[in-house]
């Protein structure tokens, strides 16, 4: 079983790409075994964020806080430790090309427990099934749908029950069947896991139905707050965006 | 004048903090290789990919450059009256120099610019930053193996290109220019001695092997994400080992040379 969650802090982060900056003194939190969403115009820095909680990126200046470690001064050596406590899903899957499904999500088993290769292929399967996956093992990513990718890589980033999923972008190129689909699986699995999992997101119906926070970045500064509160939000910045991005029937059905 | 003087700083820089990043990524690459976990399927079939799948190219450029060798080696001996040193020539010139820097130059057209642009590509996909969420060091998953494939490959490889060579001279001096094969075969058995020759021609593909397995995982670990990044990692790969191989080709000749 999962561990639970576990909180995440992003405290006064400062981060400029040589002359653009993208946060300046950005603060947020992320509640354990909830669902938060990063919402936000494209390039606001989204999965910028979701990079400094993984620790793939560090802050110019400020904090970032896993559960009581705060990992932005870490050597690499010490944030694989801490990553251990994470999955991150990619927006493109970032599945081992030459790797096969089945040896993709039985990679972080092979590396970090001493499991048999028969209890490893039982996990695999188990994970696989769970993701809505069947009869894929041998197939490379190649092969796959954008969906099946995604899906994979879900599977992937969930194996060794981690108690924080940062997923960037899980609905980008997909239809509507397969947004239900992932929608599904991931609440799914925040309401049987207890995992904190936290979602960058362009889709504002999925957005609604899923989210228990959510956090929109606008002018590299974060605001933050349920569903309820950012619809009932008066800041003219959160208004333009929600009727930009959810006018019509979509917001509707989904409130 | 002060904009020129900027411009050659900051290269300055550049160049010294590259040279700064790509010592330490050495350093990493032969830490990975001395400490477990050893990734022994991996090496093997990054050798498959390296060494096995360079074979064709190899042999058939040796081949090529020994029936070249022993046309003009033969045209400029035959001058002196020494077409009886054919064998020496060809040897001498393959086993000292020819082999391994061509074979260098040819394993870095053919494998290090694949292993660059695949490293790169991976780095364009976040398939590196992938292994690194699920706690897997990308120098030693992906880097290691391959630069240690191109290591153990290489002298292999320079082998036989230098045989293949020489059967390229023989094919040439005995069977189309008439020289006699035991004058040939022993011309070439008494001119090559082992320890100045032979060690000095492995020790020379050891390093270019090195060399290029280093520049070729550098260039595409640190390729920018995008496809620009990519093409850019795999030139820069091909010209970099190339120019290092054709430098430390030289180095060692002369230290080799003077007996150190």
């Amino acid at each position: 079983m999962a561990r639970g969650g576990a909180h995440v802090d992003v405290v006064s982060v400062r981060l400029a790409f040589g002359d653009r900056r993208v946060f300046d003194g950005l603060s947020c939190r992320f509640s354990e075994a909830r669902v938060s969403v990063i919402l936000g115009a494209s390039g606001c820095g989204k999965t910028t964020l979701l990079r400094l909680m993984a620790g793939l990126q560090k802050p110019d200046y400020g904090d970032v806080w896993i559960g009581e470690q705060e990992i932005s001064r870490l050597p690499e050596r010490q944030i694989m430790r801490v990553r251990k406590r994470l999955g991150m899903m990619f927006q493109g899957g970032a599945l081992l090309d030459s790797m096969s499904v089945f040896d993709n999500v039985a990679l972080p088993l092979r590396e970090h427990t001493r499991m048999k290769e028969r209890e490893i292929a039982e996990r695999v399967h188990r994970q696989l099934e769970a993701v809505g996956l069947r009869r894929v093992d041998g197939l490379l990513p190649g092969q796959l749908s954008g969906g099946m990718r995604k899906r994979v890589a879900l599977g992937r980033a969930m194996i060794t029950e981690p108690e924080i999923l940062l997923i960037d972008e899980p609905f980008s190129g997909l239809d509507p069947l397969g947004v239900r689909l992932i929608e599904a699986l991931l609440v799914e699995v925040n309401r049987a896991k207890g995992l904190t999992m936290i979602l960058t997101n362009h889709h504002i119906g999925s957005t609604m139905r899923m989210a228990d926070e959510v956090v929109f970045l606008v002018d590299g500064a974060a605001i933050a707050g349920t569903v309820k509160e950012l619809k009932s939000s008066i800041d003219p910045r959160i208004q333009r965006f929600l009727v930009a991005a959810g006018t019509g029937p979509e917001l509707e059905d989904a409130s | 004048m002060f904009e020129l003087v900027r411009d050659v700083g900051w290269r300055t820089v550049d160049n010294v903090h590259g040279l700064g990043g790509i010592t330490v990524f050495g350093s990493r690459l032969v830490f990975e290789t001395l400490v477990p976990p050893y990734r022994l399927r991996r090496v093997i079939d990054e050798l498959y990919n390296t060494g096995v799948l360079s074979l064709a190219i190899v042999c058939a450029s040796g081949t090529a450059v020994g029936l070249v060798l022993g046309l003009q080696g033969y045209n400029t001996l035959v001058r002196f009256g020494a077409e009886q040193s054919m064998g020496a020539v060809v040897g001498l010139s393959l086993v000292r120099e020819l082999g391994p820097v061509l074979t260098a130059l040819l394993v870095t057209g053919r494998a290090g610019s694949a292993v660059a642009a695949e490293i790169g590509a991976m780095v364009a996909t976040e398939q590196l930053d992938g292994l690194r969420m699920m706690s897997v060091d990308p120098i030693d998953f992906v880097t290691q193996p391959k630069a240690l494939a191109l290591l153990l490959a290489m002298p292999l490889l320079s082998a036989l290109f230098i045989v293949f060579g020489l059967f390229g001279g023989y094919l040439v001096g005995v069977g189309l220019l008439g020289v006699d094969a035991g004058t040939y075969v022993s011309s070439l058995e008494n001119n090559i001695s082992f320890t100045n020759d032979v060690l000095g021609s492995v020790l020379k593909s050891v390093v270019f092997g090195a060399l290029v397995g280093l520049i070729a995982t550098w260039r595409g670990y640190t390729a920018a994400p995008n496809a620009a990044g990519v093409s850019r990692a795999t030139t820069g790969a091909v010209v970099q080992a190339s120019v290092a191989t054709l430098m430390f080709d030289y180095v060692i000749t002369a230290l080799w040379g003077v007996g150190l």
